[in-house]
């Protein structure tokens, strides 16, 4: 709005009013859509990196495999038993394999395949994360608690996507842990089967009781076509690719709560199926609750 | 036969399959290959997808239609489901991602090699 008065004595003055409010929300659509594009574009370059760089790296990855197990083959051949100088070229091959296959991982979360698949099986999805995370959860001396329910339905979903949300889920309990001085060190993640079409994915993470905040996390799957959308606070990531609608709502830093109940910081993530898929009893039992922690290895 | 135009596993695999008994020539492209005067027609072809020039696949598809029909174990580290499925069609004995086994590679060239 604005006023022109005008200069005479007996006053008066033009006023304007227009109304902006459209133009500015072109402006903002325009910014975020901009925004959206640099980011695709990175994510694509990023992802053509990621190709170039595994090809890149897993040549000489594979020389360094087959030298050592050619030197293990010859010194055999030659009837050289030298059961250090063995070991020490199997672990060889086997860290150069273990490198190539973290390359693998790496790739496979950059690359952009954003696509929605069905049939995914949760906890292999869940595994993945944890395997991608050892070393920093190691290093963190944190302990992964895993509890998978043997009998999940799959769901479908962009796996990249669902695997990010899990990640961040991840990295969230486990900055948080890294914050508390000491008290247990443990990250919880349950799998479970909560009625009929929803699988559970749930992260908590223990620490002391003075440190605890709480941190929580709702991810839902919405169905397009379902009137009812997740409230979106501050922080809202809602991305929407492949059907399905995607909201990551809160889950950013805990927030402090000096007078919590004693309770594990909790983050939960819930997964909707989008179709009753059978249950998978034909799977035999993957795995009780079992626990593998940080430091070892899993591949 | 192998062809790979990494010079580093050229070498390396030449000293596996030398440890495993077989008899090895190494070539470090596909042109490298095809100039040779023929030495020969090779049992079995370990050879790289991605090469400097030619393509394994290429390559492969040449001395097909030149009526040659070699056992092919397919190498590459740029692992696909394109790639994949291209080896597949071209009737690849084996289809190995780098870096790969030292079992699998042998046993490979040992069914390439093997009565069909």
């Amino acid at each position: 709005m604005t006023v022109e008065p005008f200069r005479r004595p007996d006053g008066g003055a033009v006023i304007s009013y227009i109304d902006i409010t459209r133009r500015r929300q072109a402006e903002d659509e325009s910014r975020r859509q901009r925004a959206e594009l640099a980011h695709a574009q990175r994510v694509t370059t990023l992802g053509e990196l990621g190709a170039s760089l595994a090809h890149e790296i897993n040549q000489p990855l594979a020389a360094i495999v087959t030298n050592a197990q050619a030197a293990i083959r010859l010194l055999g051949r030659d009837g050289i038993v030298h059961a250090d100088v063995s070991e020490a070229l199997t672990d060889m091959a086997a860290d150069a394999q273990r490198a190539s296959a973290i390359i693998r991982r790496l790739r496979a979360l950059s690359r952009k395949e954003h696509a929605s698949q069905r049939g995914l099986d949760l906890n292999e999805l869940v595994d993945d994360v944890v395997i991608f995370l050892r070393y920093d959860l190691a290093r963190k001396n944190i302990t992964v608690l895993r509890t998978a329910d043997p009998v999940v339905p799959l769901v479908s979903g962009g796996p990249i996507q669902l695997q990010q949300v899990i990640l961040n889920l991840l990295v969230n309990a486990s900055e948080a842990i890294g914050n508390a001085p000491d008290g247990p060190r443990e990250i919880a993640i349950t799998t479970a089967l909560r009625g009929p079409g929803l699988v559970e994915v749930r992260v908590r993470d223990y620490r002391r009781r003075r440190e605890q905040g709480r941190a929580r996390a709702h991810v839902r799957a919405v169905r397009q076509h379902q009137a009812r959308r997740p409230r979106h606070g501050p922080g809202d990531q809602p991305i929407d690719r492949g059907g399905a609608r995607w909201a990551y709502r809160g889950g950013g830093q805990p927030r402090s709560r000096p007078h919590a109940p004693r309770r594990a910081a909790r983050a939960t993530a819930r997964f909707r199926a989008p179709t009753p898929a059978p249950a998978r009893a034909d799977q035999p039992a993957r795995m009780g609750p079992t626990t593998h922690s940080g430091g070892r290895n899993r591949l | 036969m192998v062809i790979d135009d990494d010079v580093s596993l050229l070498r390396a695999l030449r000293r596996l399959l030398d440890a495993g008994g077989f008899q090895v020539k190494t070539f470090s492209s596909a042109e490298d290959f095809l100039d040779r005067p023929n030495p020969g027609t090779p049992g079995c072809l370990v050879l790289d997808v991605h090469l400097g020039g030619l393509s394994g696949f290429e390559l492969h598809e040449r001395l097909v239609a030149a009526g040659q029909r070699i056992p092919v174990v397919f190498i590459t580290a740029h692992d696909d489901t394109a790639t994949r499925d291209r080896a597949r069609r071209a009737g690849a004995v084996e289809y190995l991602r780098k870096p790969f086994d030292d079992e699998l590679l042998i046993a490979g060239v040992n069914r390439a090699l093997g009565p069909v």
